[in-house]
């Protein structure tokens, strides 16, 4: 357990750090609110419209396809890692899983769920 | 070991395990791309008419699958997988026959229903035969998952849609408790292996010395089959599930899920964990007993149809956990299948005729039944007998089903519960029977009559028919069913 | 090597997180996170375990539960919408029309 010592001190000298700097420039800064400085700063243009704005609910359904096929490919790490051992029958049994997946963007290509209107 | 070796091997000796199951997954994928281009959006009989046909020929595949452990013994055909295969896929065929005119009233196509219900057997397919922690969980996962979608189908009514989504978290937060369980007794057994035997003998080791880890996991595992199949304290979600669903889903989740997670609950706590049999066994006897008193007393106070039958079939659940309480898990296997092959034909009948009713703007409260007897005697017979049946009234074959449960019961000491269990029964005869009363005593306006789906009649005949055959074969019947199926 | 302990200390605490968060928390979006959380906790047992015993099935286990982690974020976040849709809210506390 010793040799964590030097990343526990990090972990405290990281937590100490934003507290105390947050407190000096509290202490040293002149108090002068005004509307200008209050508002949103978006390049020097006046704010168009609020900072909380919703997202299409289409960017929703890319997003969780998107995630899918992402996270699938976690299945390939294991093969690649082992690749050499596996040898021929393991290169056929990623391809079964890699053609499976094809079907799956073939159905949601085919209902149109890529398409952005 | 060759690549030629290895791929003859796979071919030869593991794969025809799962040809029943590898069909569903197959065929449901090529349905929805590229199936779905060929058919006309305007067909929609065509897709039942598929999946049915699929399903069909999955059962047979299942049914004569060779009597073996596979894929690193992780799945395996016996008896008892053999046997609750067949019923998930009976359980999928009605919901099929069942679902036609709630579909044929949606605008658009249908496939990815049909699909869904393809995949989620084969989910059930794969549960059953499971004989390793990694199989198990992923199976009941894609069983669960499809069901999920399922609820939530009819995505413009939002009593589907929050029907779903509670179903969803509350099935989440049980597959979390699972693989936390599962994970625990990985540990617990040094980290080496899933494997439901090598598991046992492991963990009947460490138990021995009252490990903390053991008793937690095995009780988490336990608690995340509970929420499966409904089972008190982890049954929240069934009644509003069952009453949000399309109809032909609640019938769904009554019957093919349930065979499919007590086939489960067998084969991990019935076989897989017998050298660790005290850790579990007082806690799966608390949560039988409250199922059962729960699972009535609620039903007793319930307005409508469907959510009567989502609380009596806790009760239902709650008598079946006494099987796998069972010492004998031969025994058990047999007694539980026979009482979920029976509730199936019960549970499938009066599922069509509260869809039929339903379908003419009736149906789910209770007092739409009234005068039932006059307007409809032929359906209104059917309907009593579905219902006396799932009271266990005798001689109907409800009775035997049941008989035979508690006489195991007893014969394996667990005298106290079956107790309770013949006291619940009586209170259930009270709820079953009011409905025969509202039928035949109760006056109705009278309204007009609409013709029944050839399937649904069907599916009400051919119940009925069965449950009359049972009654007049009885016990012998049975009997020698249960040895055939799952001897 | 970290003590095995300690893993079961730390998963414990994630699994406790997540078991608190879906029971407190009302934001649907939220207790889906919080139930995601309980299934790393399994896969950190679950890797530490294996890699403590030297055996790769712990391991394969885990990745397996990431793909299916996945699955069913997709299935959680499409029920979401479709009743953020219908009815405009992820608050668990508004959906009330049916009663248990």
């Amino acid at each position: 357990m010793r040799g964590y010592a030097p990343i526990l001190l990090l972990f405290l000298v990281a937590l100490a750090l934003p507290v105390i700097i947050w407190n000096l420039s509290r202490l040293l800064r002149p108090y002068a609110p005004s509307a200008a400085k209050a508002s949103t700063y978006e390049c020097g243009i006046t704010p168009a419209t609020e900072a909380r704005d919703q997202f299409s609910v289409r960017y929703y359904l890319v997003a969780v396809m998107f995630l899918v096929f992402d996270v699938e490919t976690v299945f390939l790490f294991p093969w690649a890692v082992q690749m050499k051992e596996l040898a021929l029958f393991g290169l056929i049994e990623i391809g079964i899983f890699l053609f499976l997946l094809l079907f799956g963007y073939g159905y949601i290509w085919s209902k149109g769920a890529l398409t952005w209107e | 070991m060759s690549f030629a070796q290895g791929l003859l091997e796979a071919l030869t000796k593991d794969l025809p395990l799962l040809y029943g199951p590898a069909l569903l997954a197959v065929a449901a994928t090529l349905m929805l791309w590229p199936g779905d281009r060929f058919v006309g959006r305007g067909n929609k009989k065509a897709w039942a008419f598929v999946a049915a046909l699929v399903l069909l020929a999955a059962g047979a595949l299942a049914l004569t699958a060779p009597t073996d452990e596979g894929f690193n013994r992780m799945f395996r055909v016996d008896g008892l997988t053999k046997g609750f295969q067949a019923l998930c896929v009976m359980g999928g065929l009605i919901t099929i026959a069942l679902s036609q005119p709630q579909l044929n009233a949606l605008k658009e196509q249908t496939v990815e229903y049909y699909a869904l219900i393809l995949f989620s057997v084969c989910g059930m397919m794969l549960l059953v035969g499971a004989t390793d922690l990694v199989s198990m969980y992923f199976s009941l996962e894609l069983m669960a998952l499809c069901i999920y979608v399922l609820v939530a189908y009819l995505r413009h009514q939002e009593r589907s849609v929050e029907a779903g989504l509670k179903y969803f978290l509350l099935g989440a937060f049980s597959s979390g408790i699972l693989l936390y369980g599962i994970s625990l007794l990985f540990a617990a057994a040094g980290g080496v292996t899933t494997n439901l035997a090598e598991l046992n003998g492991r963990l009947a080791l460490v138990s021995a010395n009252g490990s903390l880890l053991v008793y937690a996991g095995v009780l988490m595992v336990l608690v995340g089959f509970a929420f499966k199949v409904a089972a008190v304290p982890f049954h929240m979600w069934s009644p509003d599930a069952y009453e949000g669903a399309p109809t032909p889903i609640t019938a769904f989740m009554s019957m093919a899920p349930k065979a499919a997670a007590l086939g489960a609950f067998l084969r991990v706590f019935g076989t897989g964990f017998q050298g660790i049999a005290s850790d579990w066994m007082l806690p799966l006897a608390y949560i039988a007993g409250a199922s059962m008193v729960l699972g009535n007393v609620a039903a007793l106070r319930q307005q409508s149809l469907k959510r009567l039958l989502a609380y009596s079939s806790i009760a239902h659940v709650g008598y079946m956990l006494l099987g796998v309480m069972s010492g004998d898990a031969q025994a058990g296997a047999q007694a539980i299948w026979l009482y979920m092959l029976t509730y199936l034909l019960m549970q499938s009948g009066a599922f069509a005729i509260l869809i039929y009713l339903q379908g003419k703007g009736e149906g789910e409260r209770i007092d739409d039944f009234r005068g039932l007897g006059r307007r409809q005697p032929v359906l209104a017979f059917a309907m009593m007998v579905f219902l006396l049946s799932l009271a266990g009234i005798p001689p109907l074959v409800g009775f035997f089903s049941k008989f035979i449960l508690f006489k195991l019961a007893i014969e394996q000491g667990h005298v106290a519960l079956t107790v309770l269990a013949l006291l619940t029964s009586a209170v259930a005869a009270y709820y079953y029977l009011n409905v025969v009363a509202v039928m035949y005593f109760k006056e109705a306006p009278e309204t007009e009559r609409a013709p029944m789906g050839s399937l649904a009649t069907l599916v009400v005949t051919v119940s009925c028919a069965l449950i009359l055959v049972g009654t007049f074969f009885g016990f012998r019947l049975m009997d020698w069913m249960g040895r055939i199926v799952l001897g | 090597m970290v003590p095995m302990n300690a893993v079961l200390l730390l998963s414990f605490l994630l699994f406790a997180l997540g078991v608190a968060g879906v029971l407190i928390r009302r934001n649907a979006l939220i207790i889906l996170m919080c139930a995601e959380l309980m299934l790393n906790a399994a896969n950190l047992n679950l890797i530490a375990f294996a890699r403590h015993s030297g055996t790769p099935a712990g391991q394969a286990f885990a990745l397996l539960v990431m793909g299916l982690a996945a699955a069913e974020v997709a299935i959680g976040l499409a029920i979401v919408v479709a009743l953020y849709r219908k009815k405009d809210t992820v608050q668990v506390d508004d959906i009330n029309l049916l009663k248990g």
